[in-house]
């Protein structure tokens, strides 16, 4: 099987695979040699229980995991799922926008292999962005001492962890994509909607009276920090997972029924698509 | 599938956007093996028509099917059998001209020709090795063309294909595209430009407003239309003395000495001998042109007071 278009998609995701992943990989690295030079300073410290909790602590900073969970877990997955947005849409608004995406749909190929190929390379490319973090917690994990609080296979696990909710993100990007006039319509709303769930669910943590609102942001399923104390909850897994699923079933059955190079919004795509 | 099946065959095809109504209801008919010409316009439907056939946006009413296959319910065997040149050929960034035509392959599914890409790049004077976001228009129109060429479909449906060429690859164009059809294959050509399409179309259809204003052959259209005689006499001749042209003879101009008249071929005897009787200094004969019709059309459309009649017969197909 040759996938031509995810063989191209993945060419076209390169750099941004590489920069996020060296990125957000450097960024966690860091912040490990750092905890040992943190580390007497946050003893002394004593922040509000509501602040730590805003940042998906759990307790006191100085222990190496709680340290990585407000420091790292709490901004890592709505980076990484910035990077989501940008390239699922790039991948298929994008292309539709720069008009590039006439020669392949010029071509004997279904508009659903199109999509799937695409969707694809953004799977293989979030996966690639997890292992260069993966390798920058190596290069840092084991030199530190973290007082046997954490091992390398624990945050590798944590980092795998994100990949449901980036996906999630990815599809719903496709989606998005294959129902707007444009990418900057697409990637723009959808931007806006994670990070208003991303806050719906930090505040929602602190806040009892809408403590239920964080169940509806998709944050709250991503296991990130949560695998290190709990481990994995596999009914968020697969959540998130069903709903890349869902979304990307969606935007497939959209992306048939759109009007290619129509610049409008064509919210009923999906039922011409059928 | 019949061998009499047509090429392309488009039936009442109607394309609205909104209240914005882009073709309605078209009928064209493209046999096999001809150069097949598309004109209108800017702005006709042109392109809104051929997007229709690549199934890239939905017909609001009507049928299009090439070789029999339908374009919408069938789509992706309808496009195996098509070879399609845009009318601003846009690749992925990064992609040289090699790499366009090795990704289309791919994509078709199909190994690539490369002796007949390389003939056509040598032909078309283009350097396959460049980036395409750093070629010239004209050069990425060339890359386009090399790539629907290469899929060597039965159908070729090329946008406006000569658009930012300069002559004398227009030329070449013209004469890969006779090629393509003594081949037998079937070419659907669209364009604003009337010489191009007069140049190297068998047939064409006259687009405007999203309605087809004629479908003509131009073979006939040139027999039966009306030849054009410019005179230079060696000194100016009085209004009067016309009264006496023969009648199957039309003085269009008369400004002193230069008089323009048209005739058709059985009235060219009678013009000739009535000339005679006058010292000609100059004689240019010039077969009539697509452009010459086109505006006859487009003012007795617009209901001009001083427009000819059209032609009594032009070679009109049914369509």
């Amino acid at each position: 099987m040759s996938l031509p278009v995810l063989r191209r998609a993945l060419v076209e995701l390169r750099w941004q695979v590489v920069w996020y992943g060296v990125g957000l990989g450097a960024y966690a690295s860091l912040m490990v040699w750092l905890f040992p030079s943190f580390e007497d300073t946050l003893q002394q410290v004593d922040y509000p229980e509501e602040y730590l909790k805003f940042f998906g602590g759990t307790g006191d900073l100085s222990q190496p995991s709680n340290f990585l969970a407000t420091e790292v877990w709490s901004f890592a997955p709505i980076i990484f799922v910035i990077y989501a947005i940008v390239a699922s849409t790039g991948l298929l608004a994008g292309d539709e926008g720069h008009g590039s995406l006439d020669a392949v749909l010029a071509q004997p190929v279904s508009r659903t292999r199109v999509l799937l190929e695409k969707a694809g390379a953004f799977v293989l490319g979030a996966l690639a962005i997890d292992v260069l973090i993966c390798a920058a917690w190596a290069t840092a994990v084991p030199f530190v001492d973290l007082h046997g609080d954490l091992t390398l296979l624990e945050v590798w696990g944590a980092t795998v962890a994100m990949l449901p909710l980036v996906w999630f993100y990815g599809a719903l990007g496709f989606l998005a994509g294959a129902l707007a006039p444009s990418r900057g319509l697409a990637a723009g709303a959808l931007t806006v909607l994670a990070v208003a769930a991303y806050l719906v669910a930090s505040f929602a943590r602190v806040i009892q009276p809408i403590e239920w609102l964080q169940y509806l942001s998709p944050y709250y399923y991503a296991d990130t920090a949560r695998v290190l104390t709990d481990g994995v909850v596999w009914w968020h897994t697969a959540l998130l997972l069903g709903g890349a699923v869902l979304a990307v079933a969606l935007a497939a059955l959209s992306f048939r029924g759109r009007e290619i190079g129509a610049h409008v919004w064509q919210p009923f795509a999906w039922v011409a698509g059928r | 599938m019949d061998a009499s099946t047509p090429a392309l065959l488009i039936e009442g095809l109607t394309k609205r956007y909104g209240d914005v109504e882009a073709l309605r209801g078209i009928d064209v008919r493209v046999e096999r093996g001809e150069i097949f010409g598309f004109l209108g316009p800017n702005g006709a439907g042109k392109s809104t028509a051929i997007r229709l056939i690549l199934d890239l946006i939905r017909p609001t009413a009507g049928r299009i099917a090439v070789f029999g296959v339908d374009c919408q319910r069938a789509a992706v065997e309808a496009r195996r059998s098509v070879g399609y040149l845009p009318s601003d050929p846009t690749y992925p960034n990064g992609m040289t001209a090699a790499e366009v035509f090795a990704y289309a392959a791919a994509v078709r599914r199909q190994p690539l020709d490369r002796p007949y890409v390389d003939g056509l790049v040598r032909r078309l004077q283009l350097d396959p090795t460049r980036h395409v976001r750093d070629l010239s228009r004209g050069n990425r129109q060339k890359v386009g063309l090399v790539q629907a060429l290469s899929t060597r479909a039965p159908l070729l449906i090329l946008d406006e294909p000569t658009t930012g060429l300069d002559p004398l690859v227009q030329e070449e164009v013209e004469g890969i595209l006779r090629d393509v059809a003594a081949e037998g294959r079937t070419v659907f050509f669209s364009s604003h430009i009337l010489a191009e399409v007069e140049a190297v179309c068998s047939r064409a259809t006259i687009l405007r407003d999203g309605r087809v204003v004629d479908t003509f052959d131009l073979a006939e259209q040139r027999r039966l239309a009306p030849l054009r005689v410019e005179v230079i006499l060696d000194r100016p001749l009085e209004d009067a003395a016309t009264a006496t042209l023969p009648a199957t003879v039309r003085l269009l101009e008369h400004d002193g000495a230069r008089l323009v008249f048209e005739s058709h071929d059985e009235g060219m005897d009678g013009l000739v001998k009535w000339l005679a009787r006058y010292h000609v200094e100059r004689l240019i004969s010039r077969e009539p042109t697509l452009e010459d019709l086109f505006i006859r059309y487009y003012h007795a459309q617009d209901g001009a007071q001083d427009a000819p009649a059209r032609p009594a017969a032009t070679g009109r197909a049914a369509s």
